[in-house]
Parts: C-alpha cells; structure tokens; sequence
C-alpha cells in the first residue's frame, strides 16, 4: 500500500472540498436540537466531516424501541439522557472536538434570541411540529439560516431556510385531527374513536390529572343535554376513582363504564333510530367465562393476535390492578402525583388496548391487535436506520454550502419511493417566502429595558410610533393574552413588571392600516430586563417586511398558535407534545 | 445468541421497523446472509443500516490494512486499529451494534478470494461490493448473475455518488401502490350484487338515505343502466354524462347528499373495467407455461396457480377484498366489508387448493402467504436488470438522455478513472505531486471510454476531471453515510421483496445536489 502524502484523519474530506472551503466550513459553531433517529447520524457525520464545536438539545430519554437504529445507544444506556450520551459516544470516536450536551427543553427560556445568536447554522432533527415551529422562529428572530429534516418510514425531507427563502411556516401544516365530543363518548364508529376513549378520556379520568379534553371538539351541533349528560358520568367516575384501593376496584369501574353507563345511553331512544344500539357486557358472566379461559398467549402473538372478548375482559381486571397501585404509591409520597398515557409502558398500553376493545365490541366495531393500538394510540410512524441515513447525510451536504456562503448551490432535497418515481431523490430550490407567513415576513427585535419603569405607553409611543415610524392601528399580545389594542388602552400606564411582561417573555405587535396594506406588520419583541437602564435599547432590522393579509385566516391562526405555544412551555417538557417519531412535514 | 436474555426483546427493539415491513420481511432478512465485499467507509455505512435491523449474518471481505484515511473516513475503523486488518476491525465493530447478528470477517485480497472460492459468493443471498477496480468487478458480477444471486455495486467518490443493482430476476409481491382499487362495480360478483338490490330506496327515511354506502348508489344505478343499454356500461362522454346524471338525479331534497358526492366522484373509477394490467397479464402468461419443480419460489408457484384461477373465473384476478372509507352508517360499511373479504377469502382459498396441487415436494406456498399474494395479485412487479457485463460491453446500444448532463458527465468520469486504474494501477490525483500529470491521463482515459462506448457528441468537461483527480479517490464521509444509507435501503426491498427496488442505476452529484436514476 502506498503511503499518503497527508496522513490526516481529515484527508478525505479537505480534498472533496477543497482545502480552504472545508476549513472554513468545520470552523463553524452549529447547533443541533434532537438526537435521535436522525439526530445519531448527524452528529456522527458531523464529527465525521471535522465540525469540532457543536452543541445538541434533547429533552427525551432512551427508550428500547430506540436501538435499531440510533446507534450511537446501547441497551445499557436506556431511560438516561439522549443529548448526553449521543455526545459521550461521539467523544468517543473524536475525543478532539467541543460537544455541549443539554437534556432540556428547546422551549426553555434560557435558550433565547442571543443563544441562537451564537451559532452559525441550526440542524433540526425533530419528532414533532410545535418544537419545529419554535426553533424555526427563533433562527428568524437571530437571523440564522436552519436546515430542517424529517423521515418516515423510506420517505424524508430535507429543507434549507434562509432569509430570502421559505420559512418552516410558509406552508400550513395539517391541524391535529379532533373529533366531535358525542361521537368519542356516545357514539364511536371506528377503532380510533374508541382509542381517543380509552387513552384521552378514560385513562385520564382514573390515573390522570383530569380530562384531557384535546382530541374532543365540541361544536354547536352536539345536543347541550347530552353535554351535561356526559359531565355527570365523568363525576361519578371521579368517585370511583377514590375507591382506587379497593379489591373491587376493577368490577366498579367495569360495571360502570361497560354497564350502567352504556344502559342509560340506550335510553335515548333518538340516538338509536338510524344506528345500531350498543350492547353493554355482564360482569359477572364474563368474570365466569375468564375462569375457563386458555391462558392468553404469550410472546410476539400476544401482541399480534387480536384478543378474544373474555381475553381482553381478563387482561382489563389485570392491567387495572397494577395502575391503580402506581397511582396510590405515587400519591402517597406526593398528592399531586399522576400519571399519563405513555405507548412504551406496558401495563398503560394493555389497559388501553383491552377498554379499547371491550368498547368496540360493544358498538359492533371491529378490534385491534395490542400492535395496532400502540401504533394509533401512539401516533408511531415508522421509522428506520436506512432512511434517517441518508437524510442526514443530505443534511450535511447542504450544511456545506451554506457555511460557504454558496446559497444558490442549496436544494431542499426529497427522499421518495423507488417505482414509478424513479429518481430516488428529487432536488428543489428553495422557494420564495409565502408573502403572508405570519413568522418570515415580521420584524424581530429584542427589547432591553427595566421592566420595574418601562410602561405599555412607552412601547407603543416611543418604540413602535416614534422609533419604528409604524403607522395604523396597533394591538399587542403576549402569551395568547390581548394586553392593548385601539379600543383597550387601560393598560398604557402599567409598567411591563405589572403586566406580567417580564424577562425572556415575548410580545407580539400587529399593525394595521386600512388604507395602505404595506403599512401592516407583525412586529415580535423578546424582552430583556436590565435594571436601570433608560429608556430602552433596541436591537434587531429596522426594515419590517410588510404582513400581506390575502389570506385572512392566517393573521387570526398566529394568534391561536401563541396559545399553542405557552400551553406547551407552561407544562415543560414532551408530555403535552404529540409524540411522533421522526415525523415527516409534507410530502 | 437468542433474543430475550437479559436484553431486550426482539419485538420491542425492532417495534419500528416491524411496522414498515411486519413481521413476514423481519423474517426474510433474519434469514438473509449478505457477503460486503472491502470495508470501506461506504461499505461499512451499508452494513450499519443492515446489522441495527438485524439482518441474519454478514462476511466482509477485505486484505488490506487500516491508514489514516481509514480511520479518517470510516466511523468503524479507529486510529488505535491503524496496521490491523480492515475487515476484522470494522466487523468487530459492526457486530457491537447488535449482538443478534453473526459476524464474519475474512482476510483476505479480494481478487484471489473471490477466484479462488467462488463459494464465499455462493453461501450467500446477497452482495455488495464498494469501489471494486473493474477486473475484479466483472468477474464476480457474472458469477452473480450466473447464481441469480443479487448484487449492489455502490461508491463514493468525493462529491459523487453511483449504486448499480443488478438483479437478473427479482420478484415483488408487495409493492405498495398508493391505493389498491377493486371495487369490481361494473361486474359486480353475485354476494355484492345482492346486498345492493337488498335496498328498497324509496322506503328509506332521510337518516339512512343520507348513509346508503356511495359503493350501493353506483351499483344500483350501472344496473339500471345496464338493464336500459343491452348490457353495456357507459363508455362515451355524453353516455358518461348522462350517467352522472341519473346518479344526481337519486339525491333527495333537503336531505345531506355527501354519500352521492361520493358517488359521483368514483364515477371515473367505475365504469373502467376490471381487467389485468398487462404487466401482471405477462408475468401470468410467462407463469402458465413455466414448468414447476422443487427449486420453483413460491412467486412462480402462486404466479402458475392465479393464472389458472383467473382462466375458471372469466379472466377475473382473486379479489382483493379492500374497501375504502366512505360515508356510511357503521351496519352498513361493515356489512360490505365483510361482503368483500368473504369473497377474497373464497378466491385465496381456490388459489391455495390449485397451489398446493402444483407443488412439488415440499408443502407449497402457506394460506398466509397466498393471501398476501392475492391481494397484491394486481400489482405484481417482476424486475430483471440487465447484467453489468452488458452495461460494459461496447459499444454501448442506449442512450442516457434522461439523466441531467451532469450526471451523465460524473458517470462517464467514473468509468474513465476505472479504465485509469485498470491502466496505471492507481487512482488518478492519488498522490498530491502527481495531481497536474493525472489530469491530462484521466481526459485520455475518459475519451477511450466515451470513444468505447461509441457515444456521439459526449466529451467528459475539464472541469468534471479536474474535480475528479483533486478528489484523489477520496472517500468523503458524509457522501459514504449519504450512499451507505441508499445502498442499505435497496437491499432491504430486494430482500424483504417489498416496495419496488431501483432498476438499475442511480448517480447523485452531491455539488449541485441533484440525483437522477438510469436503466442501462
């Protein structure tokens, strides 16, 4: 073999790219926020490719489901942290590079306009859309440029976002599917309304803090007696559910749910004219049935086969038993202890595929594999090694391009199926910005003042009037909460630390100008409390793109989304968020 | 080692996956053994995204020994293996990432290997072979095709990628079209037909109306219509109008009609007729003659045994037994469930008796596996690439328009630094001093193969071979990940036989970002 001129570990990849361009690219500090599925093979290929300073956010912990493809974990490494032992076992390949793990929340406060400032390029390799929308919004606000990716099963995306390119949120993304309140508790016709039962209503009410009502819309159609009707059974579950110690438990709450329940809806004959009335199941006639059951079998089929009636009445009284007592040792060290729906534990998961089933059969509806249930209860799309592979090295490739500057080079790359699409992956130039993106076309800026003196008047007279020349009608938000618009100005006098406007908060300012639309704006401020200072300091592009209007609904969902967005904060962590798997973003 | 000690179980750590192919492809590939030939960052990226999904076992074969670029390059190679055997430090690690699989490392030079025991090819199901110098390449390939064994040729080469498949018979069953459709409206078979006429419309109150499946309304409304036209359905675009019409012409007044706008939506797919793909139709006519004898897969089996149930059931394919959502009331949708899988069950159950009679020896296809094959029975998809030797063998008779000239330029480049390397026993910008005489060979050799393959109006650019001897035969790590991850993506379709592989060739130019796929 001969020997190489240049014995470097960095060999290769200096003399793709040229010397100079790939030394000025790995000189680059880069954030990534996920390590998982995609999040594993990007941080290998970075480390790989010579990126010697990179921090990774991950709030989740390593679960089992997690090792066939993200193998920067082993199964010793289960349940502890991902951002820190992807970066352990990263170190441990390239002890010479500078990885900062955080275990947190990308939500978090801490992490604001001037963290993001400090990286040169965001790598997003995320499971769910609320996380994706915010890192997308703060790389706007620090003008970062973000690469954005997603996979699901052979099929995945990558996405370059630039300043003059689309946003994340240029194109809407489907609204999680809810359902009509009376069709989830009155009047299911398919598996996944009995589901949503059995894991958002149900489980909830037993084990959980209260009803999870999310999934459930209610709308003017539903009869308002019904409504109440529902209320008063979700009571007197409640009652129930204080006798969680009882050996009884599981006939209380069978007899309930599966008997009285289903017998008083039978007496609303109207429901039943032009559907088939439920049938409600005999406790004592299944508990006797259980005794000369065959034991449930065991292994793969236990989770494949789809169970009989009494198997699933068995695994009901079983899986109910042990819950109960999770809840009350729970209780006992903390009252406020509970628990919520997670598809990776087993005993949630039996109990929620068995009520599942136990309903449908009542309503004629056809049941479901243990499988089947976790992956429809767990949103759980597939995802693979091969896939998240290419990807990431997809990923990198546009990173390349973008540290040098070579913006026209960039493509948003799409992973598609062999077959009749025959080109495997398809290549696209990031398109435009959508002239009426609520999160691109608006001015970011962050806002130092001492929150204990700076008024509301203050902001709109001296900032958004005098400074920023913004000419219409104004209306400010924070959190979802209206704190000002024209016809509410009592809040002009209060100081920020009044309103709550505190550190790391963010505000939202809308213009509008009925004569001229490119006098309207959505103007974002982060505010920064420093004591003492007079009267404010300002900092951010003074030239506000104009907020198009052509697509009404638009302005009137980024409001709704401010809601979305401190609901997920104020809980913390992933609880609340969707979980999807490396999810894919539009295909 | 078995799964289940101590560990995790099989099922939970492959949950993902089990979801993508079930538990019918986990098995194909726990029972596959893939040879890798040179553990080089490509081929070893490939095997990653085969041993985390726990393929049976793998063999790579290498004789050279870890440098610097090695460790550089290659996730599973380190510097403290620099001087040790590539194929035994890369299998090591390559067998910690999951301990169900069986790991073989053969040291070995890969020419003589391959020559001198044409078995290691032969023990296994599948191979692939990274940056192979083209004497040695072409051998294996015949034997691959010879053993109807498949082979992945794939590289990674500075900024650019090329995967070529080679498969001489390739079967796929699964091969996951969008929907499946068959509905069988304009030849309803007797069960659907009478569960449509078991509807008395004008007794119906607005509730149920409003809830008659869209599948009933047409059928009802094609019998009508058949009953007024001598038996023959709407083909003409007033007769089609005027069919839409009578269909409108049911909704009743004041009363939610989304289950007729249903309806007249799935006019278009009803009145085409049911009737074979030509495609399918050729691997059945190829199946009807075949001769089965024990070595027979059950592909040709099942093939053979549909074609002779389509001859008995007018030239009608097993149903398959899909209903798509529509509005209904929950009685109803069920019932026409149950009508549709009733019938498919009857229709796999004669395929199966005709199956099972045409096997030789052993016991034939199972009940299981004939089912997914009826349903399926309308998307066959049988690939046979052409062989690599005749992709070399000049000149070469097709043409490459329908790859971007970029691509089509970095194909070219690739085979002239093959040729380069079958003539100077080096790759050209291998050694810096000799980057500025390399240029001028590399051109010389790119013409010969230009000129070879008898291509007119085709020069490789200067740029395209300047970029490839600065490349100096380096193996970029994200372009090996980035090509690894495609290479491991086919094999898992042609060994699991679902979703339809690649036929034949695939470039990515990884400057431009732009991929584009060829059939030589």
């Amino acid at each position: 073999m001969t020997s190489f001129p240049l014995p470097d570990r960095n060999r290769d990849a200096a003399l793709a790219l040229g010397p100079d361009k790939w030394r000025s690219a790995v000189a680059k500090k880069l954030l990534m926020v996920g390590a998982g599925g995609i999040g594993c093979e990007l941080l290998k290929d970075l480390v790989m490719a010579g990126f010697a300073d990179i921090e990774i956010i991950d709030l989740d912990t390593i679960d089992v489901s997690n090792l066939n493809r993200q193998f920067l974990f082993q199964k010793q490494h289960v349940k502890k942290s991902k951002a820190h032992v992807a970066k352990e076992s990263a170190l441990r390949f390239n002890p010479n590079v500078n990885i900062v793990s955080h275990h947190n929340s990308i939500f978090e406060d801490q992490y604001d306009v001037a963290w993001f400032k400090s990286f040169d390029l965001v790598l997003n390799a995320l499971d769910n859309i609320p996380a994706r929308r915010h890192v997308n919004m703060m790389c706007r606000a620090a003008n970062r440029p973000l690469i954005e990716s997603g996979t699901a099963g052979y099929l995945g995306q990558v996405s370059v976002h630039l300043k003059h390119t689309q946003c994340f949120d240029c194109e809407p993304k489907p609204t999680p599917k809810t359902f009509p309140v009376c069709t989830i508790r009155s009047t299911p016709s398919t598996p996944i309304h009995c589901i949503v039962w059995s894991k958002s209503y149900l489980f909830n009410l037993l084990f959980g803090k209260d009803e999870d009502e999310s999934a459930m819309s209610s709308s003017a159609d539903d009869d308002a007696q019904e409504i109440a009707d529902l209320k008063r059974e979700a009571e007197e579950l409640r009652n129930i559910k204080n006798n969680s110690q009882s050996p009884d438990f599981a006939k209380l709450v069978f007899e309930k749910i599966f008997t009285r329940d289903i017998e008083r809806l039978l007496t609303m004959s109207e429901m039943w004219s032009s559907r088939e009335p439920p049938k409600p199941l005999d406790f004592k006639k299944l508990h006797s049935e259980m005794k000369k059951m065959k034991p449930l079998p065991t292994g793969v089929d236990r989770n494949m086969k789809v169970w009989s009636l009494v198997e699933n009445f068995h695994v009901f009284t079983e899986s109910i038993k042990p819950l109960a007592q999770r809840l009350n040792e729970g209780q006992a060290k903390d009252s406020e202890f509970s628990m919520s729906f997670d598809k990776d534990d087993d005993e949630a998961l039996d109990f929620v595929t068995a009520v599942t089933n136990l309903r449908a059969h009542m309503y004629g509806i056809e049941l479901q594999s243990r499988f089947k249930v976790k992956e429809m209860a767990g949103n759980i799309i597939p995802a693979i090694s091969t896939t998240n592979a290419i990807i990431a090295g997809l990923m990198v490739l546009q990173a390349f391009k973008i540290l040098n500057n070579q913006y026209d080079d960039c493509k948003n790359t799409f992973l598609v199926h062999g077959g009749q699409r025959t080109q495997l992956i398809c290549g696209e130039v990031p398109p435009a910005p959508a002239k009426e993106c609520g999160t691109c076309q608006a001015g970011y800026f962050t806002l130092t003042v001492d929150t204990a003196q700076f008024t509301l008047s203050d902001l709109v007279d001296s900032v958004l009037t005098k400074d920023l020349g913004v000419d219409g009608e104004i209306t400010i938000n924070e959190s979802g909460r209206m704190i000002y618009d024209p016809d509410f100005d009592d809040n002009g006098p209060e100081t920020f630390e009044n309103l709550k406007i505190t550190d790391g908060k963010r505000i939202l300012v809308l213009v509008d100008n009925d004569e001229d639309e490119s006098k309207n704006h959505s103007i974002n401020f982060f505010v920064i409390h420093k004591a003492g200072v007079t009267p404010y300091e300002l900092d951010g592009d003074k030239k506000i793109p104009p907020r198009h209007k052509a697509k009404a609904p638009e302005a009137k969902r980024l409001l709704d989304d401010e809601v979305e967005v401190s609901n997920k904060k104020s809980k913390g962590d992933g609880e609340t968020v969707e979980v999807l798997d490396d999810d894919v973003i539009i295909l | 080692m078995t799964a289940g000690t101590n560990g995790p179980s099989r099922e939970q750590k492959y949950d993902r996956q089990l979801r993508l192919w079930q538990a019918h492809g986990q098995k194909a590939l726990e029972n596959t053994s893939i040879l890798v030939v040179h553990a080089n960052a490509t081929a070893t990226e490939t095997l990653k995204n085969l041993v985390l999904p726990g393929i049976g076992s793998f063999t790579l074969v290498d004789g050279k020994v870890v440098d610097g670029a090695d460790a550089g390059s290659n996730f599973f190679l380190e510097g403290s293996d620099i001087g040790r055997s590539r194929a035994q430090a890369a299998a090591a690690l390559l067998a910690e990432l999951n301990p169900d699989v069986r790991a073989r490392a053969v040291v070995a030079d890969v020419e003589k290997a391959l020559t001198v025991s044409p078995e290691l090819v032969t023990q296994h199901n599948i191979v692939v072979a990274s940056s192979l110098p083209q004497h040695i390449l072409l051998p294996l390939a015949k034997l691959c095709a010879a053993e109807n064994i498949p082979l992945i040729v794939v590289r990674a080469y500075g900024f650019v990628g090329h995967l070529r498949i080679q498969a001489v018979e390739h079967c796929i069953v699964e091969s996951h079209p969008d929907t499946i459709n068959d509905l069988r409206l304009d030849c309803p078979f007797p069960e659907l037909l009478a569960y449509a006429n078991s509807f008395d419309f004008h007794a119906l109150d607005n509730m149920t109306y409003a809830h008659i499946p869209y599948v009933v309304i047409l059928l009802r409304c094609l019998e009508e219509w058949k009953s007024k036209n001598n038996g023959a359905l709407p083909t003409t675009s007033p007769e089609k109008t005027a069919f839409r019409q009578m269909v409108t012409s049911l909704k009743r007044e004041g009363v939610e009609d989304e289950n007729f706008e249903e309806a007249l939506k799935g006019v278009f797919r009803a009145l085409q007729p049911t009737k074979i793909d030509s495609k399918v139709a050729s691997i059945l006519e190829e199946a009807r003659t075949k001769p089965i004898t024990a070595e027979t897969n059950n592909f040709w089996i099942l093939a053979k045994a549909v074609a002779e149930f389509v001859d008995s059931e007018n030239g009608k394919l097993p149903l398959a037994g899909v209903v798509p959502d529509m509005k209904s009331d929950t009685e109803s949708f069920v019932k026409l469930q149950t009508i549709f899988r009733d019938k498919a069950h009857k229709d796999v159950a004669k395929v199966h008796a005709i199956a099972s009679n045409l096997s030789v020896g052993a016991t034939g296809p199972s009940l299981e596996e004939t089912a997914r094959f009826c349903k399926n029975a309308r998307n066959l998809v049988l690939i046979r690439t052409s062989t690599i030797e005749s992709e070399y063998a000049e000149p070469y008779a097709g043409t490459m328009a329908d790859m971007p000239e970029n691509n089509v330029q970095y194909y070219l480049a690739l085979r002239g630094v093959d040729a380069f390397y079958e003539e100077h026993k080096r790759y050209p910008g291998y050694h810096a001093e000799e980057v500025e005489s390399d240029i001028g060979l590399l051109k010389k050799s790119c013409t010969a193969v230009v000129t070879k393959m008898g291509l007119k109006n085709v020069a490789v650019s200067d740029d395209i071979i300047h970029e490839m001897v600065r490349a100096g035969a380096s193996e970029l790590h994200t372009m090996a990940s980035f090509m690894g991850g495609v290479c491991s993506q086919e094999a898992i379709k042609l060994i699991t036989g679902q979703y339809t592989v690649l036929n034949n060739t695939f470039v990515y130019d990884g400057m431009r970002s732009v991929g584009a796929a060829h059939t030589f």
